[in-house]
């Protein structure tokens, strides 16, 4: 979408929030979902992925990036490196 | 999204404390333990093998010397990968930079106009039944690749975040840097793993397998 839609939203302090843009919304994602915008910022940030269903899309799949990360990666150590970590922290430990 | 851990899990904590007092077999539980995810750590920021099993060695060896000055600040796991970056980061700066100093990588991601306007426009949501369903085998290996792609300083901060778990400022000190640029590069990393992620989608097989309830997403 261009500019500011034709339709505003009043926050809860009655205030339209001020407009943003797409990238100044997702530059500021990472605070964003963390919760630690300030007030107006997270309320114009509201108002925009309200609003902006290419920014909306974008921010879904942000969310879900780190857990499809972690899925990827559960790892097994090979037996034969469990098994030289072993060797390795015998001879170099005392009382291992 | 997953916080850090702050706290040492109630069946770690009793391990820890007996290693503490040099219980070696408490303290073999614990590599048993975080083997596989110190490894797979090492692994991910070396991408190479030999080096990351030396890692993951050095990583233990280190964490039995200093267990003693543990004070339980941080998660056991937390203190560990920090232990293993720190290895892993000290091997890496003695090879070459990927990029010169100072100057930012170019990371895929979202395309705007000179106004700020989004081009990107939605598509397939993959992001819906994430967290229910077993993840496909070959996207497993589209986001192994895509992270190894990484610049090593954005692949390590998304490690430690994102797969580890570890807070803001843990990572800032593992990496000599600011919270500000660890957010800075996290941010670029994930929004570069979902291009990944959104290009694995693009092709209409997938797409279709996904539609139809196949065994991934």
């Amino acid at each position: 979408m261009r500019g500011p839609p034709l339709s505003d939203e009043n926050d809860k302090t009655g205030k339209t929030p001020e407009w943003v843009s797409c990238q100044h919304s997702i530059d500021n994602l990472v605070e964003y979902l963390d919760g630690v915008l300030p007030p107006e910022m997270k309320a114009s940030l509201d108002r925009h992925f309200k609003l902006c269903p290419p920014c909306r899309d974008v921010v879904r799949k942000y969310r879900a990036v780190p857990d499809l990360c972690q899925k990827a990666m559960k790892d097994e150590v090979p037996e034969d490196v469990a098994d030289r970590l072993s060797s390795f922290l015998r001879a170099k430990c005392k009382g291992c | 999204m997953r916080a850090a851990v702050t706290e040492i899990p109630q069946d770690d904590r009793e391990l820890v404390e007996r290693a503490r007092q040099r219980d070696v077999e408490a303290f073999e539980q614990l590599v048993t333990r975080y083997r596989s995810k110190v490894f797979g750590l090492a692994l991910r920021m070396m991408q190479d093998r030999g080096e990351a099993e030396e890692i993951m060695q050095e990583t233990f060896l280190s964490a039995w010397q200093n267990l003693p000055s543990f004070r339980g600040e941080s998660a056991f796991g937390s203190w560990l990968y920090r232990i293993c970056a720190n290895f892993a980061l000290m091997r890496l700066r003695r090879r070459k930079f990927e990029a010169p100093p100072g100057e930012e990588p170019k990371l895929p991601g979202p395309k705007f106009d000179s106004e700020g306007t989004m081009l990107t426009l939605p598509s397939y949501d993959w992001s819906r039944g994430t967290e229910e369903k077993a993840l496909d085998r070959e996207l497993g290996q589209a986001i192994e690749n895509a992270t190894a792609e990484l610049p090593v300083d954005y692949r390590t901060v998304f490690l430690l975040k994102d797969v580890e778990g570890l807070s803001y400022e843990e990572i800032a000190e593992a990496t000599r840097s600011s919270v500000p640029a660890v957010k800075s590069r996290l941010h670029r990393a994930r929004l570069a793993l979902r291009e990944a992620i959104e290009s694995f989608y693009a092709q209409p097989a997938r797409r279709a397998h996904a539609a139809s309830g196949g065994t991934g997403l």
